[in-house]
């Protein structure tokens, strides 16, 4: 493991005893799908790719009260999917069948989910696609007070390494779809709308949602 | 390839010089050939008699040639001019050819040559050395016997079937068959047991085949009939039954009736089978009665029957079906509905659908379900994925004609909501045109999965007359529902030229409530039709930020950069910074668009776009472009952003782009 590895599975260690020792904190309720294939794959042949853990995702800890503001809630996108529907994205089925997932058109596509009200932000977690061992590209997850994303955008996670989709280098790790799903640490960012970035996966150029849930509180 | 065709050439003159082989010439090799030796020969002799035979004369003296040759002929030499005896031979070749039917080594080779000679003296012939010989000899003969189909030879058949050798019984029987001696193995069969019983019933399922090919229909029905009754082995009765209904017909149906009601469900699945594909409506109505006595896989059976069948008279068994006790005989019933149903079964299988639904959803924590109006059953039943509601669904969606269409858009009026879902699914499934008017009812309906089932109906119905309906639709609908309104409308607008934009534009033109101009300024953009640019130009330039907003969102839309000179106007001058911004980002998005311009004009575009940005986002945008030319001018702007702290990452990472792609490669 190099150093700086080392340095940073340091700074999670105590920043998860820390927040274990804080009063308050809860673990996320997150219901995981049933896997759709088993083991890791051998022959993914992508750049800056996060290692699978090989065992559960630990709990992520958030303030008591936390909860998926963004279930149910309405979300846009600028094309129309090409399968699926856009409302399916909130809709709680994260079982990743035909049938559960929305399919967007190829190249870089946003879509975005209206909280509805201002949350403060601490933890997305995202299911693109999970009958299938992919990584999809330039994951980019913003979050901002307007629909335009003029106004306090924050971006919680960015794994575009080289600018492709026009949104700034990212310094995220890229990662393997499985029914876990990616849970992004968002830190409390405040913000009404949430738009996630793609730009198709290692197999094909398309873009999926089988289900996004925030999880925040509504801001004070 | 050159020298084999220079090789050709020379040869080919010298080949068509050499003299033809004559009949003798070839006859004298073949009669001396040794295996391994020159083939030609072989092949001259053939060719030769082949040619010869249409002629009798020729085949005569050939004949007499042939068996000459036999006489002093090598092994392998007697099998060739057996074969040529087999084409010019008469009963002229059958006392030298029997002859050869005593020795072992020769009597194949005989065989071969007396099954393919016409006429009686081969029969006669074979049939005397029948007793003269035994074993393997005497089984070749019965096969030639049998190949012949020489009914001289029955009863010594008939003899060797009741002898005691197994395999001259079976090959003895098998001949009868060919013979199609019925009465021969009628008369035998009962005498025999066994491995051999089982022969010789194959032996009268081929004569009773033969008699049905000859005319002989009522024999051969006899016979099936015979060997279909339940004393008889389950594979004859199989092939007794698939036989009885190939010849028979509808005088087949008493046969098939009798082993359907039988307990062997193999053989009862045969019967049903072959009794489904005999057309009649006395069929329809034996099949249908049958159902109340059946177990549940009878009734499967029978069911599926009647289905294929596609004789709407059976609907009211399939409908009594759909209540049966068993569920497996229901998942039937229902799918044969989608098959022979009419407008009578759109209510019911719409219910059925919904009502999957409702048990499911009351099943299954909801939150694991889909929702909005499309629930997608299939994943919740079992592995099988058969289940009523999923069947139901599938044939509503089926069912085929005019008058079914009409029901389905009748029932939408008045059926409950679950099965009100049901139907708008159908109606969008069969792309109804009829629909659009009660769907456009449905989209503003109080219940909000109604409203959103509805809308995407609409996608699949609507057409270039409903564009005033859906501009109502728009107007009337409010948040999620009118965005998904306009979608609609627009997709309307996509799919045919014929579709007015105009009333949109007044529809724009009319209305006073902001959110509705920005929906409708929405659709113009996703229409792309240029005669509404004008339109968007001029709301482009309202007095109101929340209109102009709208219209540079829009023409950011637009299909192609026709619209790039008014956003990069809205860029540089708009006084709203949120406009500025959006117009800039618009602009951006299109220089991406397709287009013949030069790279050159491109990065010109792309600096001027970089001069405009006043944030950080728009400059990485614009970043992102220019990194994918290999121009000196793209890598002049890079470089120049890199000296910006803001977007020095990005730049840089152009710049290295840029220079690795211009930089010539290392041989």
């Amino acid at each position: 493991m190099s150093r700086h590895r080392l340095r940073r599975a340091g700074a999670f260690l105590i920043l998860g005893m820390a927040w274990a020792q804080v009063p308050g904190l809860e673990p996320l309720p997150i219901a995981l799908p049933k896997p759709l294939f088993e083991g890791t794959p051998a022959n993914l042949k992508v750049a800056n790719l996060e290692k699978p853990l090989g065992k559960p995702r630990p709990p992520f800890l958030a303030p008591a009260g936390t909860t998926n503001v963004a279930r149910a809630r309405p979300v846009s996108s600028v094309a129309e999917p090409t399968v699926g529907e856009l409302e399916m994205i909130t809709d709680g089925n994260k079982a990743g069948t035909d049938g559960t997932f929305v399919e967007l058109g190829p190249g870089v596509q946003a879509v975005t989910i209206d909280l509805k009200q201002k949350c403060t932000i601490y933890a997305v977690a995202i299911w693109h696609y999970h009958k299938q061992a992919r990584v999809y590209s330039d994951v980019v997850v913003q979050a901002a007070d307007d629909p335009d994303f003029l106004t306090s955008l924050r971006t919680v996670f960015n794994n575009d390494h080289d600018n492709t989709a026009g949104l700034g280098i990212g310094k995220d790790l890229n990662y393997i779809e499985t029914n876990e799903g990616k849970l992004i640490e968002a830190k409390g960012a405040i913000g009404r709308y949430v738009r996630l970035y793609t730009n198709g996966n290692d197999t094909n150029a398309l873009n999926h949602y089988v289900e996004v849930e925030v999880y925040g509180k509504p801001a004070q | 390839m050159k020298k084999i065709l220079w090789i050709l050439a020379i040869c080919s003159p010298a080949l068509a010089q050499q003299p033809a082989t004559t009949f003798e010439e070839a006859l004298a090799k073949v009669a001396a050939y040794e295996p391994g030796a020159d083939q030609k020969p072989i092949a001259d002799l053939r060719r030769l008699v082949q040619t010869g035979s249409s002629s009798p004369e020729r085949a005569s003296q050939m004949e007499q040639g042939l068996l000459k040759a036999l006489e002093t002929a090598t092994l392998s030499g007697k099998e060739q001019v057996c074969r040529q005896l087999s084409i010019a031979g008469s009963g002229a070749s059958v006392p030298a050819l029997a002859k050869m039917l005593g020795a072992a080594e020769t009597a194949d080779t005989a065989r071969y040559a007396l099954e393919r000679i016409p006429g009686p003296a081969v029969n006669q012939a074979l049939r005397d050395m029948l007793p003269k010989t035994s074993g393997m000899a005497q089984i070749g003969i019965v096969n030639t016997l049998g190949a012949r189909k020489d009914a001289g030879a029955s009863s010594a058949l008939r003899g060797l079937v009741a002898g005691s050798d197994p395999m001259a019984a079976a090959a003895a029987a098998a001949a009868l068959g060919q013979i199609a001696d019925a009465a021969a193995l009628a008369a035998v069969r009962l005498k025999t047991s066994g491995a051999l019983r089982a022969e010789v019933d194959e032996a009268y399922l081929h004569a009773a085949e033969q008699m049905a090919a000859k005319g002989d229909k009522k024999g051969a029905l006899a016979i099936y009939k015979e060997l279909s009754a339940s004393s008889e082995p389950e594979i004859t009765r199989i092939a007794a039954l698939a036989g009885a209904a190939s010849c028979g017909g509808k005088d087949a149906v008493p046969i098939l009736a009798a082993a359907m009601k039988g307990s062997e469900p193999k053989v009862q699945a045969q019967a049903i089978r072959q009794l489904g594909a005999i057309p009649g409506a006395e069929v329809t109505t034996m099949l249908g009665q049958s159902v109340a006595g059946m177990d549940t896989m009878g009734k499967i059976r029978v069911l599926t029957a009647l289905a294929e069948r596609g004789d709407k008279a059976a609907l009211p068994v399939m409908l009594n079906a759909t209540r049966d006790n068993a569920a497996p005989v229901r998942v039937v019933a229902f799918q044969g509905l989608g098959k022979i149903g009419d407008a009578s079964v759109v209510v019911l299988l719409a219910e059925t659908a919904a009502r999957g639904n409702a048990e499911q959803a009351a099943a299954r924590d909801f939150s694991a379900l889909r929702t909005g109006g499309f629930p997608n059953e299939r994943q919740l039943g079992p592995a099988a994925g058969l289940t009523e509601d999923v069947v139901a669904r599938e044939s509503l969606h089926r069912l085929r004609g005019a008058e079914i269409d009409k029901a389905i858009v009748a029932a939408i009026g008045t059926a409950s909501p679950d099965a009100k879902m049901e139907l708008i699914a159908a109606a969008a499934a069969r792309a109804i045109s009829a629909a659009t008017p009660v769907l456009l009812a449905n989209a503003t309906d109080s219940n909000r999965d109604i409203r959103r089932a509805a809308l995407r109906a609409l996608r699949d119905t609507a057409g270039p007359s409903d564009v005033p309906g859906l501009i109502d639709l728009v107007v009337k609908s409010q948040g999620a529902d009118r965005t998904e309104a306009g979608r609609v409308l627009a997709s309307a607008l996509r799919r045919s030229d014929k579709a007015p934009i105009s009333p949109v534009m007044s529809a724009y033109q009319s209305a006073s409530d902001a959110d509705l101009r920005g929906s409708l300024l929405s659709v113009l953009g996703q229409a792309g039709r240029d005669e509404s640019l004008p339109v968007l130009r001029a709301a482009a330039k309202d007095s109101t930020p929340e209109i102009r907003r709208g219209a540079i969102l829009a023409l950011s839309d637009w299909p192609n950069p026709t619209p790039m000179p008014d956003l990069l106007a809205a860029a540089r001058s708009d006084s709203n910074p949120a406009c500025q911004i959006l117009a800039l980002q618009g602009y951006i998005k299109m220089i991406a668009l397709p287009d013949s311009r030069t790279p050159a004009v491109t990065v010109k575009m792309l600096a001027d776009a970089m001069s405009l940005a006043k944030r950080a986002d728009e400059k990485k945008a614009v970043l992102s472009q220019v990194q994918r030319f290999n121009t000196p001018e793209a890598l002049a702007l890079a470089e120049s952003a890199a000296r910006d702290p803001e977007v020095a990452s990005e730049a840089q990472a152009a710049v290295a782009q840029i220079e690795r792609r211009l930089t010539p490669r290392k041989q």
